[in-house]
């Protein structure tokens, strides 16, 4: 059984994702005031909305600035984990080893984005549990469906953020990818606001965001009367991000693949 | 079956076939490299916007290559920036394509099966950066070892034993940022040898490191080259240490292949050891210098006082038969070899080597 070409791979896959996990792991504790700092930055818009909450004087405001700004970070963190990997391997001079060894590169992906996935997601319950103790209000009898939710939002973030590192190992610097869409996202996810204030035509962009369907479901199952929201729901939320998935993965896993032979047929790979 | 070093771990390589088993034929080169040519062209359009380039007309940075490396035999591959050595272990590593002609290692071939290259070559690049080093030795060598495919009992052996190998046994707990620039280099050499590859490529092993450093991360190389029958090939500006290796060289400059070779045949070919003389007297010494030069048998290399350096196709014997009578205020000579870095560039200036 152990030789079947699926337990292999998903070993293999495990073992890749083990190393990088403890090379993230130990090169951040090898910073440790660095870390201990964007963990406290990461409560700062906890903060800073509780108080603009105070301005707006809207019910629940607060907890669906909130519940936006969590799964807003949870896909990022599946969109800018890998990049940003790929950065720091770039800028530290990594990138060539790392495309040497024997591991398939389509597997590297998962490999690298797995520790700042996990750093991600660790800011993310930062700033829940801050806004928690500030008096934001959960459906709490939601969250375990809400957490797998979650893990759908951050396997299609990293669709996007595997389509971003396409460009990334040939640009070397800047993403193109991500300034786009992180701008989009900021504007149109409705992150901060409702879809609502969006002029209607625009509206377009939002829904075709996967981050505007992330933010529409966790609101509808954690905001204490999210059922009676009047966005679309939570089932079809979750089909649109599922389809997301199963289509952009491979095609982003397929651009990836080809961006790299490009860039090793050019002769760019080991340079910077 | 080519003898290679075989490891006491098992390889964990996913989706490994029968094909990925492929070793090399008896006798075999394990590395092939046959009429590479390697174009660099100026990028496209699209690519300009995401990275500037200085490329701005196609450049040959590799001209028809052939060379085979046989296991337990080192190359060294001599030649100016710009000759092409970088390029060329960048197609064997798989980081980039050939234009032209193909390589193989082990039998599979580095463009379309770069995948099962990349666990049979050991490489060691000549940035020290690609090292973690804000990791310790062991670290380093655990987190290349995971991603080799080898299984975490057998991998906690095998890099205590390979740190041994390299003389880190006693900094393994030592990050790499407090290592010399020597135990770097020991260090990178560690990383290529812990998965017990059958090729070791050394992009310039010993840059940036004193000469009695040099030294020994050379012993070791020549010692695991042997003990392991490691197909090896070096690149070096430091041409005293491709003289101590006493191995193959390949002689490189623009793209080409200028000397492809043993060295001692390269010495014997293009060496006319000299005969260094000191006289008596330094009048003595212009004396014969005016003489060997007016009936041509010779030409002066060197003539400082008392010390003259003839260089002659007569040959030591003869020419010293030939200075008779001028004998007696000789006060000592010796053959003198030309030294490799001169004998190279004669090489590379006569352009006409192969």
């Amino acid at each position: 059984m152990n030789g079947h070409p699926v337990v292999a791979g998903t070993r293999r896959l495990r073992q890749v994702g083990s190393a990088f996990f403890r090379l993230g792991l130990q090169q951040t504790l090898a910073y440790p005031l660095s870390f201990v700092q964007s963990q406290l930055s990461s409560i700062v818009p906890a903060i800073i909305f509780f108080f603009v909450a105070k301005l707006v004087a809207q019910e629940n405001y607060y907890t669906s600035v909130i519940i936006g700004l969590v799964a807003a970070g949870v896909l990022d963190a599946g969109v800018r984990g890998f990049t940003r990997e790929i950065d720091v391997a770039i800028n530290r001079g990594w990138l060539e080893m790392f495309l040497v060894e024997p591991v398939r590169w389509r597997f590297l992906p998962f490999g690298m984005a797995l520790w700042p996935i996990t750093l991600g997601l660790a800011s993310v319950s930062m700033i829940a549990l801050t806004a928690a103790a500030l008096g934001a209000q959960f459906r709490l009898e939601n969250l375990p469906l809400a957490l797998v939710f979650l893990l759908l939002a951050l396997a299609a973030g990293l669709v996007i953020g595997t389509l971003s590192a396409s460009l990334k190992v040939l640009a070397k610097s800047g993403d193109p990818v991500l300034f786009v869409y992180g701008l989009l996202t900021q504007i149109f996810a409705g992150v901060y606001f409702d879809l609502d204030v969006i002029p209607a035509p625009l509206r377009v962009i939002s829904w075709a965001l996967p981050h505007t369907y992330a933010i529409a479901a966790l609101r509808r199952l954690l905001l204490p009367e999210g059922s009676q929201l009047p966005s679309i729901s939570v089932a079809t939320s979750t089909w649109v991000l599922v389809a997301f998935c199963v289509v952009g993965y491979p095609v982003a896993l397929w651009v990836y693949g080809r961006a790299l032979e490009y860039g090793r047929r050019l002769g760019v790979l080991s340079g910077y | 079956m080519a003898a290679r070093g075989r490891s006491r771990w098992t390889r964990r390589d996913a989706g490994a076939s029968p094909e990925d088993r492929r070793l090399v034929p008896d006798g075999g080169p394990v590395v092939s490299i046959s009429n590479v040519t390697k174009v660099y062209t100026p990028y496209p359009p699209f690519m300009r916007i995401l990275l500037r380039s200085s490329i701005k007309s196609s450049i040959v940075a590799l001209n028809d290559v052939s060379v085979d490396v046989e296991a337990g035999s080192i190359l060294a591959i001599v030649g100016p920036n710009g000759a092409g050595k970088s390029t060329l272990f960048r197609i064997l590593t798989g980081l980039t394509t050939p234009t032209e002609g193909s390589a193989t290692i082990c039998g599979f071939d580095v463009t379309s099966q770069a995948f099962h290259v990349r666990s049979r070559v050991g490489f060691a690049p000549a940035d020290e950066r690609t090292l973690l080093l804000r990791h310790t030795c062991r670290e380093n060598l655990m987190f290349h070892g995971k991603l080799q495919g080898m299984e975490l009992r057998g991998l906690l052996r095998e890099v205590d034993a390979t740190l041994e190998l390299v003389g880190l046994g006693k900094a393994k707990n030592r990050a790499g940022i407090a290592l010399s620039s020597g135990m770097k280099a020991r260090l990178q050499l560690a990383r290529a040898l812990l998965h017990r590859p059958a090729v070791l490529i050394l992009d310039e092993p010993t840059g940036a490191i004193d000469p009695l450093a040099a030294y020994e991360v050379l012993e070791i190389i020549k010692q695991a080259a042997r003990e392991r029958n490691i197909a090896t090939l070096i690149s070096s500006h430091r041409l005293e240490e491709i003289e101590a290796l006493h191995d193959n060289v390949v002689l490189m400059d623009q793209g080409k292949i200028v000397y492809k070779g043993d060295l001692d045949v390269m010495r014997e070919t293009w060496d006319k050891p000299g005969l260094e003389i000191v006289f008596e007297d330094a009048a003595s010494a212009t004396r014969v210098a005016e003489l060997v030069v007016n009936m041509g048998l010779a030409t002066i290399s060197e003539h400082d006082g008392v010390v003259l350096t003839l260089s002659s196709d007569l040959g030591t014997g003869k020419l010293i038969h030939a200075l008779t009578g001028q004998t007696e205020q000789i006060r000592s000579f010796r053959e003198v070899k030309l030294p490799l870095r001169d004998l190279l560039a004669k090489i590379l200036l006569s352009g006409d080597a192969t």
